[in-house]
């Protein structure tokens, strides 16, 4: 089991420009081992605030720590040992002649023996099903692969903390899923994810807690059940929950006893309630 | 940082494109010619005066001298180190500080700063498309300028895709504190090509989306939703840059007045 760290922000403030704060003090709190959704509409400050945690950006006013220490003073390349972050756009991730390359770049940077550099790309490019292209150059491949490699190439870092910045927009469902699927057994094993999506149906499925933000502050947070049954918080933030979510309410409301987010989670609930009563 | 262009209702930016470009090509002509450090002086005075009187915000200033005062400043050393001329006022073994070598770096280092005030004051006061119209109406051809107007409007946009890339690197464990000197021009390599790769990528984008809506389609007469005319204030703007263009013109070639580095009166 990995021990991921305890991430801590502090009424943070920040501004791309003087006069338009980006952050206007965000708080947020990230449990070792949680599988957080950061989620609201653009230009709320989801990924401003996700770049405070590894230090790519440094806030005006308010404080970052990590195991309850203040990471003011150290390098990003640094931080990159604890927390590793996919950034939105593939293009702007990928660096080397060869898939292969790319995959062994950060363990290279972080100056690890040649061996476990070897190793960590092998097993990555197997993980990710990335084998078969491992000799390509990165940008030659379809949006979708590129996606996946730079995804594979933070996953060779093994970082205990993984901050997805929009991972799957751009890719069909199913590749979506293939790759969440991925991330999920990644937390079962201990690491922390921050999942910052526009999509409610994967922060269903695989997110433990979501925090809404809107204009640079929290405005709510807890469990996918507590955030999708707020109205006025979805309304807010501009967010719709998922159809499921929204069928399954009204059956309850009509006098129905079933519960779920997902439509496996909806159907599990209807079948054992259901069968039960009716044999 | 968006756009070069800060929207604005003041006389410069109402002069014309085409007049304005007439003074950034006169002024940054005489820049050249002249070398006085004193007549630099005082024509970066006057174009922070046109700044401010443009409404430009300080900020403003200020950037365009963080972006070029460092190089500005290394520049200016180094000529006066390398180019030692007349007798020395300080010397450290071989190296020589002269006074002409001095006032030859200020030269050198303050023609930069005022090149870059004299074309930021435009991209600052003028719309990309009242670019684009005033070079087309000087008879460069309709696509030539609209490459002129994409060219400028993707420089802050190269900009920003370069930075989130760095930071990128930064992420997969780049510690640009420790790199130095020559290792970190090696270690931002990787960087400047993922820019390119992402800055082709984007043109050819750019390409397929102009043809998409009908760019260059055959046997169209193109129409113009801005157009732009000379008012009279416009030609006597204009009367004026040519007045003092060839009234500081005269005075260097008839009198060499400006034309050494030392003496600004022969």
């Amino acid at each position: 089991m990995i021990l991921a760290p305890r991430l801590e922000a502090i009424d943070l403030w920040f501004a791309y420009e003087a006069e338009r704060p980006a952050l206007r003090g965000a708080d947020l709190v990230v449990e070792p081992g949680e599988f957080l959704a950061l989620v609201g509409q653009n230009g709320s400050g989801k990924s401003t605030l996700a770049k405070h945690l590894n230090g790519l950006l440094r806030p005006v006013g308010g404080r970052v720590r990590l195991n309850g220490e203040d990471i003011s003073g150290v390098a990003t390349g640094q931080l990159a040992r604890q927390v590793g972050y996919v950034f939105q756009n593939p293009d702007h991730q990928l660096f080397s002649p060869s898939v292969e390359q790319e995959l062994g770049l950060g363990p290279r940077y972080f100056g690890l023996p040649a061996a476990e550099v070897e190793e960590r790309v092998q097993r990555g490019l197997e993980r990710f099903g990335l084998r078969s292209i491992a000799q390509r150059g990165p940008g030659t491949l379809s949006f979708g692969l590129r996606r996946i490699v730079s995804i594979a190439a933070v996953a060779t870092l093994q970082p205990p903390v993984f901050i997805l910045d929009e991972p799957t927009t751009g890719l069909d469902w199913g590749s979506a899923s293939h790759l969440m699927d991925h991330f999920a057994e990644l937390h079962a094993q201990g690491h922390s994810v921050i999942l910052i999506t526009h999509d409610m149906r994967l922060v269903a499925r695989y997110a433990s807690r979501v925090v809404v933000l809107s204009e640079g502050r929290v405005v709510g947070r807890g469990s996918p059940q507590e955030v999708f049954r707020h109205r006025e918080l979805l309304q807010a933030a501009r967010l719709q929950p998922p159809r499921i979510v929204e069928l399954v309410e009204r059956l309850v409301i009509s006098g129905m006893e079933i519960e779920g987010l997902t439509v496996e989670a909806a159907c599990r609930s209807f079948l054992t309630r259901y069968r039960l009563k009716h044999g | 940082m968006v756009e070069f262009y800060q929207p604005g209702e003041s006389w410069v930016h109402r002069a014309d494109p085409r007049v304005k470009l007439a003074f950034v090509a006169s002024s940054i002509l005489l820049l050249f010619l002249l070398q006085h450090p004193l007549i630099f002086v005082s024509a970066v005075l006057g174009l922070i005066g046109l700044y401010r009187s443009a409404g430009l915000p300080a900020s403003r200033i200020w950037r365009v001298g963080r972006a070029v005062l460092p190089v500005g400043f290394l520049l200016a050393v180094l000529r006066a180190i390398l180019y030692p001329a007349g007798t020395a006022l300080i010397a450290f073994g071989p190296v020589q500080i002269t006074g002409g070598g001095l006032a030859q770096g200020a030269t050198l280092g303050l023609r930069l700063l005022g090149m870059a005030l004299i074309i930021f004051l435009w991209l600052f006061t003028t719309e990309s498309q009242s670019i684009v119209r005033g070079v087309v109406k000087l008879g460069v051809p309709y696509p030539w300028g609209l490459a002129i107007g994409l060219a400028l409007r993707f420089i802050p946009t190269i900009r920003e895709s370069y930075d989130t890339i760095v930071q990128a690197q930064r992420a997969r464990g780049l510690d640009l504190d420790r790199t130095r000197g020559l290792g970190r021009v090696r270690a931002l390599l990787p960087g400047l090509i993922a820019l390119m790769v992402s800055s082709l990528r984007a043109s050819e984008n750019l390409a397929r989306a102009l043809e998409a809506r009908a760019f260059g389609a055959p046997g169209v007469r193109r129409s113009t939703l801005v157009d732009i005319a000379f008012r009279p204030v416009d030609w006597l703007f204009l009367l004026l840059i040519g007045l003092g263009a060839a009234a500081i013109l005269l005075f260097y070639l008839r009198f060499g007045i400006g034309a050494d580095p030392i003496r600004l009166f022969p």
